[in-house]
């Protein structure tokens, strides 16, 4: 790992897209997520820490994006508006191909327990076993969890006609 | 989905030119420096309009998530708390002013305390109320005429209370004053300075949450790093809560955290749950726990000190870090292993919770439930148990009795000698010199070559059926996937201490080693398999990532079982094959634990099944062995669904099992009802657990 002058910085240009793909999949809004992608490496740069390697700095910066999005569904006196320029400008920050788009309808509407365990095992490759450690779950949790959230995926696009 | 589809999409989820831009110069400045605006959208809180917000408050009251800790006394958890006054507010001249609000009228109080983590909230309960209330009633405040900034109101506060009386109101609480403000007007709030209210008001709440509850009913407790709790008796909680006040005045907040992980909504939170999340009172070097109406943990530090560990469920528990002085541990210490007062090793265990007899006999260990109306414990109260001093002796691993009991094991050897072995408090040695192993044995109706014998080592069984089954199946083709092979067995032979874990591989390659997979299940099965994934079609998949293990017709499927069954000869096989048609009954996932006599909660709830067909799955899979007939009815009603089992056991004796079943699929609760035709007898079992189940009938009829 180089680049320890400025670890936050060194961190976001190398895994800034993964924290904020793996935010997004838990909170569903992309506005929301980069928030919380903000967040992540800036606390980190304000209380900077030491990593064996970039593994390990990796599985730091998804543990905490996913604890901050379960803060942020947890808080009650969340609030968010937004104008219509505001949406249009958020859909337009991203591209999201035609016939994908249910496909990624269905991810962000994935409840947050499941929407995790399954990004981090499928998008990240993570197994369950480091899953467990990372998110402090038994195995077994983490296990049914994919199982349910696994289904929950299929069955929802099922439902929507899109297999 | 696939998961192909599933990254591609995810794929396009990338961070904006202009996102990236905005990161890489707030990032530019010195690191541990606050970027200029910077300001943790996820901590700190916004406000919302004052209708979704009211309706917000309501919902989390009605869901208790969480409680708020707070200390008297030192206060070193957020830097940012320690601004005098809150953001963007200019005091001008201080007015004194009476601070009249209803306090006297407040019904229900909502608070939360916001933390580095994020915040807390709970619903104070009624003593906390009182509390807090005098507090306000009892201290002068000095109303200070302030300059406001837009939005100043919505800062992340340290404290805030919301009153529910005959007129509602909010208080932000910090260090030095409150911000006040009614419901009805909350968008001019007042600001009121009042000298050390921040801490008082937090030692208002630390003195409830920390012992409030400790006169609740469900207070278990746990020494010497031992994750087997037992229940604390209404003395001992007395005493405890009685140590806690007499402290309470030197116990300090030091620090709170976000350290304990989440869990699933829907979790059950009991001592094995604990432990599968990771509690691990080691690494807390504590000497003494306890479990607090199944809400949070207290441990006990020997170097001063102590944690609570906030328990929820749907939401993140947090750690709050006490100091206190040593001699509050020190007798809370005491009072918890203070053995004098018991006549018995397990005077004051609850057996409904925590007995469970284990015996090894012509080679194979078993293990039942116990219950306190069983004779077990009238049998072991009216003997004399006394401390002989003598060392521990050695006992013949083949033919011993363990009664595990509470935080104890008593072990019974075939001389009739005893010993109790207590975690908690070392070990006791006890000399029956009386008829305990042979009385043992008659209750259970056991001889030497009777039923228990094990016909051959389960692997090579399994190994000789695996290599008869057909692995060439036509799938439909949009359920073809990977196939891999692979059965995972648990299991445990009678001279082995712990579980083995069996991978077949396939049809002539399998292999054994250590169970690290279900450690919860290491103490009381006897005989799991689990891994396999069944569909409505008798296909098998890997209970773990989904691939397709094998193509087994239902039978075939019927048929390991069966081998399996009758390589564990016992008794009361009827109650494993209930065990096995709930299990069957799954269409997506199967998990088969063979217990004998006793089904509980908590090992209903690993049979998981997501209910669909289950009627046409029960009537295919239903083994006919010792069943006359069959019939099932399935009903369903929302989410939740039922289904009766209906099997003529004989000419006279008709079961009925009704399972109810979650909406994950998960049977929550069975009832069974017996009826004898010609008598008219009926014996119905509700609730969680089965009594008079038909090895005990035996015995004890």
């Amino acid at each position: 790992m180089d680049n320890t002058d400025n670890i936050a910085l060194y961190a976001f240009r190398k895994f800034g897209d993964t924290v904020l793909r793996a935010a997004y999949t838990c909170c569903g809004s992309y506005a929301e997520a980069e928030d919380i992608t903000q967040d992540v490496f800036l606390q980190l740069h304000t209380k900077p820490q030491s990593f064996t390697d970039d593994e390990h700095l990796k599985a730091w910066l998804l543990r905490v994006a996913i604890n901050k999005c379960k803060n942020l569904k947890r808080s009650f006196r969340i609030s968010r508006t937004s104008s219509l320029d505001n949406v249009e400008a958020e859909s337009a920050s991203y591209e999201i191909k035609t016939e994908e788009s249910s496909v990624l309808a269905e991810i962000r509407s994935l409840p947050e327990k499941y929407a995790s365990v399954i990004y981090l095992y499928y998008y990240e490759g993570y197994n369950t076993r480091e899953i467990a450690e990372m998110q402090g779950k038994s195995e077994n949790t983490v296990s049914s969890l994919l199982r349910r959230g696994r289904e929950k995926l299929r069955l929802e696009l099922e439902r929507e006609g899109a297999l | 989905m696939r998961k192909e589809d599933y990254k591609r999409a995810l794929d396009d989820i990338k961070c904006s030119d202009e996102f990236k831009d905005k990161m890489e110069k707030m990032l530019s400045v010195p690191e541990g420096a606050v970027p200029e605006g910077y300001e943790d959208s996820v901590s700190s809180v916004e406000i919302a309009p004052k209708r979704y917000w009211l309706k917000s408050v309501a919902a989390a009251a009605a869901a208790v998530v969480l409680i708020g800790g707070a200390g008297t006394g030192a206060y070193h958890y957020l830097s940012s708390m320690d601004e005098e006054l809150p953001p963007d507010i200019i005091a001008t001249e201080p007015e004194r002013e009476t601070f009249s609000t209803p306090f006297g009228d407040v019904s229900k109080m909502m608070l939360t305390v916001n933390g580095e983590n994020g915040f807390s909230l709970m619903d104070a309960p009624a003593s906390m109320v009182g509390d807090i209330a005098q507090v306000l009633n009892d201290n002068e405040f000095v109303h200070l005429e302030v300059e406001k900034a837009d939005g100043q109101y919505d800062k992340t506060e340290p404290f805030h209370i919301t009153c529910y009386g005959d007129e509602q109101f909010e208080l932000a609480v910090y260090p030095n004053g409150v911000e006040y403000c009614t419901v009805a007007t909350r968008k001019e709030p007042q600001w009121y300075s009042c000298e050390d209210i921040y801490t008082k008001i937090q030692g208002a709440v630390a003195s409830n949450i920390i012992y409030a509850d400790l006169s609740a009913n469900d207070v278990m407790y746990d020494t010497d790093n031992e994750v087997q709790m037992q229940s604390l008796s209404d003395d001992k909680k007395q005493k405890v809560r009685e140590t806690f006040e007499k402290y309470a005045d030197s116990i300090e907040l030091d620090y709170t955290s976000d350290g304990y992980p989440l869990l699933s909504s829907g979790d059950i939170m009991d001592i094995g749950e604990i432990e599968g999340m990771g509690y691990s009172p080691i690494f807390f070097g504590n000497y003494a726990s306890m479990l607090i109406d199944n809400r949070y943990i207290v441990n006990i530090n020997d170097d001063g000190s102590f944690e609570i560990f906030y328990l929820s469920l749907g939401g993140v528990g947090y750690t709050y870090v006490f100091n206190a002085p040593q001699e509050l541990c020190t007798e809370i210490h005491g009072i918890l292993t203070d053995k004098s007062n018991e006549s018995t090793p397990w005077a004051g265990t609850d057996w409904d919770d925590t007995a469970s007899l284990s015996f090894y006999h012509d080679g194979c260990q078993h293990t039942y439930y116990i219950r306190a109306e069983n004779w077990y414990k009238a049998y072991f109260d009216k003997l004399d148990w006394t401390d002989t001093g003598l060392p521990v002796g050695e006992y013949d691993a083949q033919n011993e009795f363990d009664f595990f009991i509470g935080d104890g094991i008593l072990k019974i050897d075939t001389n009739g000698n005893a010993y109790y072995d207590r975690v908690s408090g070392g070990k006791y040695y006890y000399s029956l010199g009386s008829s305990v192993y042979t009385d043992l044995l008659n209750y259970l109706k056991l001889s030497t070559g009777r039923t228990f014998e094990h016909e051959g080592t389960l692997p090579e069984r399994i190994r000789e059926h695996w290599a008869t089954v057909d692995t060439e199946f036509d799938l439909p083709a949009y359920n073809v996937v990977e196939n891999d092979e692979k059965i995972d067995v648990l299991f445990r032979m009678s001279d082995e201490e712990t579980q083995k874990l069996l991978d077949v591989i396939d049809s002539t390659t399998w292999e054994e080693s250590p169970n690290t997979v279900t450690d919860e299940y290491m103490s009381h099965d006897v005989f799991t398999i689990y891994g396999f994934t069944f569909d409505r079609f008798g296909r098998v998949y890997d209970h773990d990532d989904g691939k397709l293990f094998d193509a087994v017709e239902s039978d075939k499927i019927n048929e390991m079982l069966g081998i399996i069954e009758s390589s564990l000869k016992r008794d009361n096989i009827a109650y494993a094959q209930y065990l096995l048609l709930a299990s069957k009954m799954n269409y997506t996932s199967m998990r088969c634990d063979v217990l004998p006599l006793d089904m509980t909660y908590e090992e209903a709830s690993v049979i998981e099944t997501d209910a669909v067909d289950l009627k046409q799955i029960i009537l295919g899979n239903l083994r006919t062995t010792n069943i006359r007939s069959k019939t099932c009815k399935l009903t369903e009603e929302g989410v939740s669904k039922s289904f009766t089992l209906i099997l003529e056991l004989d000419q006279l004796t008709t079961m009925n099992i009704e399972f109810t079943i979650d909406d994950y699929g998960t049977p929550l609760y069975y009832k069974k009802t017996e009826t004898n035709s010609e008598t008219g007898e009926q014996k119905v079992v509700t609730g969680y657990k089965v009594e008079n189940v038909e090895y005990f009938h035996d015995i004890e009829g």
